[in-house]
């Protein structure tokens, strides 16, 4: 009896010991990995957590709103197009972290920076091929002469502005700058590194609405369930993206919202031509009809995404909204399937061709190592199962990171692959069909090829008006939803948790905290 | 003056042979790690790929962490030092806690009270780490309102019991867990009801000696043995723990690099497998010699030379 009151005593006391202290006006977030390099072009790595905390620190020219579908001005004050392809631009009245105004001569050492040392190659061969030459006319206007008649010159525009008197030195300034002095001009500004965390404050000098935060947490927590802990036990207020099913869990709390945002990812399953069977439409039209992939976006992702007729998102500005998903119909796919041929000849429960093969498909998908892909796992089930019930056999064969990476994109190694595809703001669907991209390496992994499609995507490159874009646009869509590559399956939901002490939150689907000066904090 | 010639070649003897082995197991963690999928490879030999990895640790060509963007020694050093703190802890406290728990298990003729003990002991150190590790967050997070993970140390005005929490929680995951503890346990409980027998313990027991201090000197042998055979268990516990508790350790850095899809930071992870089969070499050395110093006549010539 007097061991147990010792204990509830000592409970107590260690519980009174323990309450929480008043974090006053920090914002706290999580991230699963480590934020690594400092300068947004010295990192070799594509890793959310990075472009995240870049996202506010380091402001580009221009930014896609995915909101209106539109690029807005960040840095830059006014544009105007003149002859001969130029365009003329006014910086804003902006000032760099460490007090140095911003001007021209940043912007054309950032553009020679990329085109020199940016280690991400989609950004800079667009950099390289895009912009032909830019001139500065005084501190704060320039000018560019684009390569081509572009549509979207401030898609190009869209990437961070360094600072031209710390960056342009020797080797070891670059170093330094990269590892523990970056220096931007966005609404905050690093204070201090601590191990993988680190502590921004709000920067006073920002040129815009400042933010209502005066200090940014970053924690790395590489474990989910530790994230989800750290959130419920107040160590953070953000956790930027929730597994799907655990979204149940916090909002039951009530100590959170949920905010779901959308992604630029969509899930398709592309059909490897290579396999000879696997060249038959109709067979790969019966099995984008035979597969429920509406129950499987309800089931196992909370029904939170949207079916997809095409490689464009639903929110696209290109989708053409008269072309509709396929429906989920066992009959029509039984009926093309014996249209085709297909009769299970063996009794054996599975269909075989005129010729005898077998109909009998290896499907390779990713395992994820450390965050929960049950969704992604149920998912496959689903598809063996109904590819079952029209008597086509599946054989499931998951693979870890590289391993996936390298029998898709190089090997070949499979029949049948679901995988995810992101997309930046410009949204470029031709690596995934175009004949050109067959190459080794190259994101057309099923090796695809169309001539007409070929001939589509060189006029929507060169398309000069947003009208011309969509028209073009829309018959691609026609043509993929005619010969199915892929089975276009949906574009996902994510769901960040955010503490009910914040309103008015907007979150950029690839930045996330582009938006976090117009985030509002209730008095705590 | 012999005597110590001997010892001195002996010694280098010694470390001749662990630098041997901790060189051959570099070379073989090389030649293993061309089996890794790696796109940056795809096109590259797996004999090229060897020898850029053999590069880096015969050339020294540690150069800067692709991943970290600091020079690969400096993330070492910051993450090893509490990787460090990890092992240590465990280590000592495995100690501090086997040595009166067999002791008391076995001398005292309580039959109830010794199964008891060794029941629970048994019970809780079944737990797997990773189990382990998360009811213990479980607990604090319900219990204390407050997620001990590292993060949590420094800044925001952490209390002493939640810093407590914090340190504590992933040591006790690693001694508890995977039957590290049992085992110990286990072999310095067989050591002691051992001594108990012979006869010169018995001897020591009718004068009326102090039978502790004859016991916890009979047992340091066994202790040594049986951890420092651990020490490998221990190290794959810390990378479940580092996860879990976001401790930013050398296990975490693993598994970060591991985890790294595309362009893998080879140079960091070749050297935190350094650093790790420098720690177990180290232990091994250590056992060595003060085996060598409590037994000398146990000590199969290494130190000696006869």
């Amino acid at each position: 009896m007097k061991i147990r009151s010792v204990i509830y005593l000592l409970i107590v006391v260690l519980s009174v010991l323990s309450l929480k202290t008043a974090y006053g006006q920090t914002l706290r977030y999580s991230e699963e990995d480590a934020v690594g390099v400092l300068n947004p072009y010295n990192s070799p790595i594509k890793r959310g957590a990075d472009i995240r905390f870049y996202s506010l620190m380091y402001e580009n020219l221009y930014r896609y709103n995915y909101t209106s579908q539109e690029y807005e001005s960040i840095l830059i004050d006014s544009e105007s197009k003149q002859d001969d392809g130029w365009y003329s631009f006014n910086l804003r009245d902006a000032v760099w972290h460490d007090g140095v105004s911003l001007t021209s001569e940043d912007v054309e050492f950032t553009i020679s920076f990329i085109k020199e040392f940016d280690r991400n190659d989609t950004r800079k061969e667009r950099i390289i091929n895009d912009i032909d030459r830019i001139e500065i006319i005084s501190e704060k206007e320039f000018r560019i002469k684009f390569d081509t008649s572009m549509t979207q010159f401030k898609a190009v525009l869209d990437f961070w502005i360094l600072p031209k008197h710390l960056l342009d030195g020797n080797k070891g300034d670059r170093e330094e700058f990269s590892r523990s002095s970056p220096v931007g001009t966005g609404p905050y500004m690093l204070d201090r590194r601590q191990r993988q965390d680190y502590f921004l404050t709000r920067f006073e000098k920002y040129h815009s609405k400042k933010p209502e935060k005066e200090t940014i947490v970053l924690k790395r927590i590489p474990d989910t369930s530790s994230r989800i802990f750290s959130l419920f036990g107040s160590a953070t207020d953000v956790m930027i993206e929730v597994p799907y099913d655990r979204l149940n869990d916090i909002e039951s709390r009530l100590s959170h919202n949920i905010e779901p945002y959308q992604s630029v990812s969509i899930h398709t399953v592309v059909f490897n031509f290579e396999n000879d069977i696997l060249q038959n439409q109709k067979l790969r039209l019966a099995m984008a009809l035979g597969f429920n992939r509406e129950s499987a976006l309800r089931q196992w992702y909370n029904d939170q995404g949207q079916l997809i007729a095409s490689p464009y998102s639903r929110s696209s500005s290109l989708v053409d909204p008269n072309i509709n998903p396929l429906p989920y119909s066992q009959e029509q796919a039984a009926s093309l399937l014996s249209d085709a041929g297909y009769i299970d000849s063996d009794g054996d429960g599975y269909l075989e061709s005129p010729n005898g093969d077998n109909l009998e498909f290896n499907l390779i998908w990713k395992k994820s190592i450390g965050s929960t892909d049950q969704p992604r796992q149920n998912t496959v089930k689903d598809f063996i199962q109904n590819m079952a019930e029209i008597g086509i056999k599946i054989t499931s064969n998951p693979q870890e990171g590289d391993f996936f990476s390298e029998a898709i994109f190089y090997d070949r190694d499979f029949d049948l692959t679901l995988i995810e595809w992101t997309f930046d703001p410009q949204y470029d669907i031709r690596p995934l069909f175009h004949s050109n991209h067959i190459r080794r390496g190259g994101k057309n992994v099923g090796g695809y090829s169309n001539s007409t499609l070929d001939n589509l995507f060189e006029k929507l490159y060169e398309a000069e008006t947003y009208q011309d874009e969509f028209r073009i646009a829309s018959q691609i869509q026609k043509v993929l939803a005619e010969d199915v590559p892929h089975i276009f399956m949906y574009n996902l939901d994510k769901n960040a948790a955010i503490d009910l002490k914040f309103t008015n939150v907007v979150i950029d689907p690839i930045y996330f905290f582009s938006y976090i000066n117009q985030w509002e904090v209730i008095d705590e | 003056m012999n005597n110590s010639f001997q010892i001195g070649t002996s010694q280098i003897m010694l470390i001749s042979r662990l630098l041997a082995r901790f060189f051959l197991s570099m070379v073989f963690f090389c030649f293993l790690l061309t089996f890794i999928p790696d796109i940056s490879y795809v096109d590259t030999s797996k004999m090229t790929r060897f020898l850029d990895h053999l590069e880096v640790l015969i050339l020294f060509e540690f150069d800067y962490s692709i991943i970290y963007g600091d020079s690969v020694w400096e993330v070492i050093y910051t993450n090893g030092k509490y990787t460090l703190y990890l092992i240590i802890s465990a280590i000592f406290i495995i100690i501090a806690m086997v040595i009166p728990l067999s002791y008391y298990s076995v001398m005292y003729n309580n039959r109830t009270l010794s199964k008891w003990i060794d029941n629970s002991l048994f019970a809780i150190s079944s737990i797997p780490i990773l189990i382990l590790s998360i009811l213990f967050m479980v607990l604090a997070t319900e219990i204390f309102n407050f997620v001990p993970i590292f993060n949590q140390y420094s800044g925001e005005g952490a209390t002493f019991t939640q810093k407590a929490l914090i340190l504590s929680l992933p040591v006790l995951s690693i001694i508890l867990g995977d039957g590290i503890f049992y085992s110990v346990y286990d072999s310095a409980k067989d050591k002691i009801t051992k001594i108990k027998t012979e006869s010169w313990f018995k001897g020591i027991l009718a004068r009326g000696g102090n039978p502790r201090r004859h016991i916890i000197r009979g047992i340091v042998e066994t202790l040594i043995i049986s951890i420092s055979g651990k020490i490998t268990y221990l190290l794959s516990g810390i990378i479940i723990v580092e996860m879990v508790f976001s401790w930013q350790g050398l296990g975490m850095l693993i598994v970060d690099v591991f985890k790294q899809s595309g362009q893998k930071d080879y140079p960091l992870l070749i050297a935190i497998v350094a650093v790790l089969l420098i720690i177990i070499q180290a232990v091994n050395a250590a056992k060595i010699f003060i085996l060598q110093k409590l037994n000398p006549e146990k000590s199969n010539g290494l130190v000696t030379g006869s």
